[in-house]
């Protein structure tokens, strides 16, 4: 295993950005992993769903994750630090980019990433009147207003 | 994280601490869990060294050597900010005279907080105090926190104060009887002495509030002084409390320039006034009307419906706002809007498991709310696998709210449909917490359903006033992995055909079981491997904890020790590495198996009466009445845990350990060993417990003050030296005591305590480091000059004439351990 952290492997995004990374960083993604496993890793890894800056925000978290993972599971302190470090990290994008890490996540498969990122639009939807959630969101209401008003009164609780 | 900001970008021009004496009182007025409550000032990362520079300024530095490098005050471990709030705006002369100024009502009732022994050495200090002491209200030796009389502010005198944070810690109890005065009720008027507080420190200038505070402000919107001085003032509020003070307190400041909201949403009352636009009554007061606030910053702004209302209801009422800061939460950023057609095309392309996975980290009721959003989001929310359902949360919570009928039903109808349309899909996770007014049989269908689904973490929280028992399918599970009940349900009608062959977690509280059928439950569960129990009813006098594959035990009677203690009880668990036992002292360990053990806590809780047994067989006395027979068997429970290598004992335990003495066995594991002091529990046990552990590295030691006797030996210099020669001593137990670290938690800077420091550095021949935990709140250490400076004094005297590094910390407080241990 002494090659894993000397190995290096290049990514490359769907506008022709090519990132080099460790294999450590590179296996932080399932999908990349397997693709190392299966030994096609030698030509530059074409990632055709994910642009060069979603990528190499992907890239930030993995290695970030490498460098300062917890100890074991009684290491609260590194999980903390790092629980920190996800929320700076999350604070500086707005919808529209959380909104391309997640598909970006969930194709790489980085569990990690895809929670922090379901996470964060989770908490937008929290607090929120159906109105500010369709604004946020911009979803279009496709409902009557009878049609909402029967809603409403089947899940009467979850407005109370 | 804003709160940080906040506080580097504006540093105090200097700080004041609040009351130096009693601190304790202020606690108990308030029945806070925090114990930092009444802390005025700012947390700040050099505040260790100003602590160490005010040290300097208000004692006399011997020109020979420089305090800063004496005292290395850092933070503790894991605790990247230091809290300490020290007097640099008090001269040391005033300081000094301080307790001689005081009127005698003030002395006596600082010495209230002490026993009468302690009260009577008073008498020696001068004339004037000769009899004060017997003016005390004597206290009961068992004094508990109730006893306290005096929750009060009997002299809060702070006139130059200028900066306070207060943080008033209340009770959900006190919160209620804030909302529903009632003057008849005691605590209720002692809440009330709050207001003696607040009138001495009128003269601040910048002031902050916690929502709590703001809600027991409520109290004395009567005696609301003027603060005359106050130019920024900040508030945080949260959805539990109430913004009742708000127009009183505003208009009280008439000369606050900036205002800094901390979050808008608070708890609905209709006292708010034209603070705010909860209610839309026309005679809302006209408190704001005079407020010459310029300047409003509101933090953690989300941008609801009902935030914008109440900016809308600032803009118009505040006269002289000229400026509003909105800080926005998380990555709500403002090219959102630029984006919003990518946007929408974005989220209408995430694919459905995407957007159940968002709904994943919500509770099952506001994943529900987005039912509404447009068709496509009509039962997606069903589709999540796990439910968390709370029938105590309320979008708009009001007063009695959830125990309306209409409420209930909706609540109960709810589940019912969740359920319904989630069909039989496995589901994995179920948490749900109701109250009294929900059916019992629904909530029985309600698990029966989640079980049949293949449930396998079930979290229940079902407080129906015992009236209520789990259904039986629960004992049968075949899936459930993780179990965990509260409140109180007995277990004693189950039958004994308990199956729960996936079962590895499993969680009771206060629940009782019938004789015999705790053995019973242990071999229905095979492969279970972490037991948490506390305030269990033992209703059987024997109890055998018997498993193969058991790894984690705890049993925890949360100090409530009226309970019948077991006639015996038997490990036979060669897996389990973790054991926490805080109950009452069996009688009988006829068996303890536990070989794998790593770590243990043993906390027993004794009646005063094994107390006093203990002691008196210890002292070889005359045989006092037999209450107890089996004090002696706890050896048997040492000997079974002998190869632990963390090792914890509270006082109690420590003490009946004098009685094994003799059979105490070699701990040739124990490399940590933390023992819990008190000040009426002894040590007789210490140096034969030091001496049979060959391989300990690091003793922590939380209180160095105990109850005296002779038996300490080389553990300490309790008893006088002439008593025994030094050489004599030093050929004892701590002889060749290989510990290399020790930690002293509790430091209080008393005389005492600095010599049992210098007898330990005297006395532990490996000792390479010692570590000396301070509270930052101390209500003498820092305060003092006098002792700032014997302290500061005596860490320079440890580091040059021994070889080992002594380090002083300051530790903010931490609420849970201090709770625990009163």
């Amino acid at each position: 295993m002494a090659s894993s952290s000397t190995n290096k492997f290049v990514l490359k995004s769907n506008d022709d950005v090519s990132f080099e990374v460790t294999e450590a960083v590179a296996r932080e993604f399932q999908v990349i992993a397997h693709i190392i496993d299966d030994d096609c890793a030698k030509k530059a890894i074409p990632l055709s769903n994910v642009t060069g800056e979603i990528l190499s925000k992907m890239i930030e978290y993995g290695k970030k994750h490498i460098e300062e993972a917890p100890v074991d599971e009684e290491d609260e302190e590194g999980k903390k630090k790092l629980q920190i470090w996800d929320e700076e990290f999350m604070k500086q994008f707005n919808m529209e980019i959380v909104f391309q890490l997640i598909l970006a996540s969930n194709y790489l498969n980085n569990k990690g990433l895809l929670d922090l990122t379901c996470c964060t639009v989770a908490d937008h939807i929290k607090d929120m009147t159906p109105d500010e959630v369709r604004t946020l969101f911009n979803v279009k209401n496709d409902y009557t207003t009878e049609e909402e008003e029967e809603i409403r009164k089947e899940n009467s609780w979850a407005f109370e | 994280m804003t709160r940080c900001d906040t506080t580097s970008r504006d540093p105090p021009s200097y700080q004041v601490s609040l009351i130096p004496q009693g601190q304790g009182k202020q606690k108990e007025g308030l029945q806070m869990d925090d114990p930092e409550d009444y802390r005025t000032g700012y947390n700040q990362e050099r505040a260790g060294r100003e602590a160490v520079s005010g040290i300097i300024g208000i004692t006399n530095p011997l020109p020979s050597f420089s305090l800063t490098s004496v005292l290395q005050v850092k933070t503790a471990k894991g605790n990247p900010k230091i809290f300490l709030n020290f007097g640099l705006g008090v001269r040391a002369s005033e300081l000094m005279d301080h307790v001689s100024n005081l009127p005698d009502e003030v002395i006596c009732h600082i010495l209230s907080f002490l026993t009468t022994k302690e009260t009577a050495l008073t008498s020696v200090l001068s004339k004037r105090w000769l009899n004060l002491w017997a003016l005390v209200p004597k206290l009961d030796i068992d004094d508990s926190v109730f006893l306290h009389p005096e929750e009060d502010y009997p002299k809060v005198n702070l006139t130059n104060l200028v900066v306070a944070q207060l943080d008033l810690k209340v009770t959900r109890d006190q919160l209620e009887l804030i909302r529903a005065p009632d003057d008849e009720d005691d605590v209720f008027l002692r809440l009330r002495n709050v207001s003696k507080l607040i009138n001495g420190i009128r003269n601040v200038q910048k002031l902050f509030f916690t929502a709590d505070t703001l809600e027991v402000l409520s109290l004395c919107c009567e005696s609301m002084p003027v603060f005359n001085n106050i130019k920024y003032l900040r508030i945080k509020s949260d959805k539990e409390h109430g913004w009742q003070a708000m127009p009183v307190l505003l208009k009280n400041c008439p000369h606050l320039e900036t205002l800094v909201l901390e979050g808008l949403l608070h708890f609905k009352t209709d006292k708010c006034g034209d603070a705010c636009d909860c209610i839309t009554r026309e005679d809302k007061g006209r408190s704001l009307i005079c407020c010459p606030v310029k300047k409003l910053e509101i933090n953690g702004f989300r941008g609801t419906t009902k935030e914008s209302g109440m900016i809308r209801h600032f803009m118009d009422s505040f006269p002289c706002l000229k400026e509003m800061e909105l800080r926005l939460s998380l990555s709500l950023n403002p090219r959102l809007r630029v984006c919003n057609k990518i946007l929408q095309k974005m989220f209408i392309n995430l694919p459905e498991e995407l957007l159940i996975h968002i709904l994943s980290f919500l509770t099952t009721k506001e994943a529900a709310s987005t039912s509404v959003l447009a068709k496509r989001w009509r039962n997606l929310f069903a589709l999540v696998r796990d439910l968390d359902i709370d029938d105590s949360v309320l979008l708009h919570p009001e007063e009695g709210k959830r125990e309306r009928e209409e409420i209930l039903q909706s609540f109960m109808g709810f589940v019912d449909r969740v359920l319904a349309l989630q069909g039989d899909s496995p589901i994995e996770k179920f948490y749900l917490k109701c109250r009294s007014g929900v059916e019992t049989r629904r909530v029985d269908r309600w698990i029966c359903n989640a079980l049949q689904r293949g449930v396998s973490d079930l979290d229940l929280f079902i407080d129906f006033q015992n009236l209520y028992w789990l259904p039986q399918e629960v004992s049968v599970s075949r899936t459930l992995v993780e179990l965990k009940v509260g409140s109180g349900f007995d277990l004693h009608w189950w039958p004994n055909d308990i199956h729960l062959p996936m079962l590895k977690t499993l969680v009771l509280d206060s629940s009782g079981l019938r004789t015999g059928q705790f053995q019973t439950l242990l071999t229905a569960c095979p492969v279970l491997e972490e037991l948490h129990m506390t305030n269990m009813l033992w209703m059987n006098s024997n109890v055998t904890v018997s498993s193969p594959i058991l790894k984690e035990l705890t049993i925890d009677l949360q100090g409530c020790c009226n309970v019948a203690s077991l006639k015996s009880l038997s490990f036979d668990a060669p897996s389990l590495v973790y054991l926490y036992y805080c109950d009452a002292l069996a009688e009988d360990f006829p068996e303890v198996n536990l070989k794998n053990l790593v770590e243990a806590q043993i906390c027993f809780l004794l009646t005063q009466g094994q107390i006093e047994q203990a002691r008196a067989l210890n002292n070889n006395d005359v045989l006092v009445d037999d209450v107890f027979p089996g004090l002696g068997n706890v050896c048997k429970l040492i000997i079974g845990i002998k190869n632990v290598q963390e090792l914890y004992l509270s006082a109690d335990t420590l003490e009946v350990l004098s009685r094994c003495c003799e059979a105490m066995p070699v701990f040739n594991n124990l490399k940590l060993l933390v023992i819990w002091s008190d000040k009426n529990r002894g040590w007789q046990a210490m140096p034969v417990l030091l001496k049979k552990c060959p391989h300990l590295e690091t003793l922590i030691i939380e209180g160095l003050l105990h109850y005296v006797t002779d038996k300490c030996g080389a553990a300490c210099d309790c008893i006088s030296r002439d008593c025994i020669s030094q050489e004599e001593k030093g050929r004892s137990s701590l002889a060749s005591c290989p510990v290399k670290k020790l930690e002293i938690y509790e430091f209080g800077g008393t005389v005492r305590e600095l010599e049992m420091i210098k007898h330990f550095l005297d006395y532990f021949p490996c000792l390479k480091e010692m570590e000396i935990y301070a509270q930052a709140n101390n209500p003498t250490l820092f305060k003092d000059p006098e002792i700032s400076e014997r302290v500061g004094k005596m860490m320079y005297l440890y580091n040059t004439l021994s070889s080992c590094s002594v380090q002083l910390f300051v530790t903010q407080v931490d609420c849970t351990v201090k709770s625990s241990v009163e």
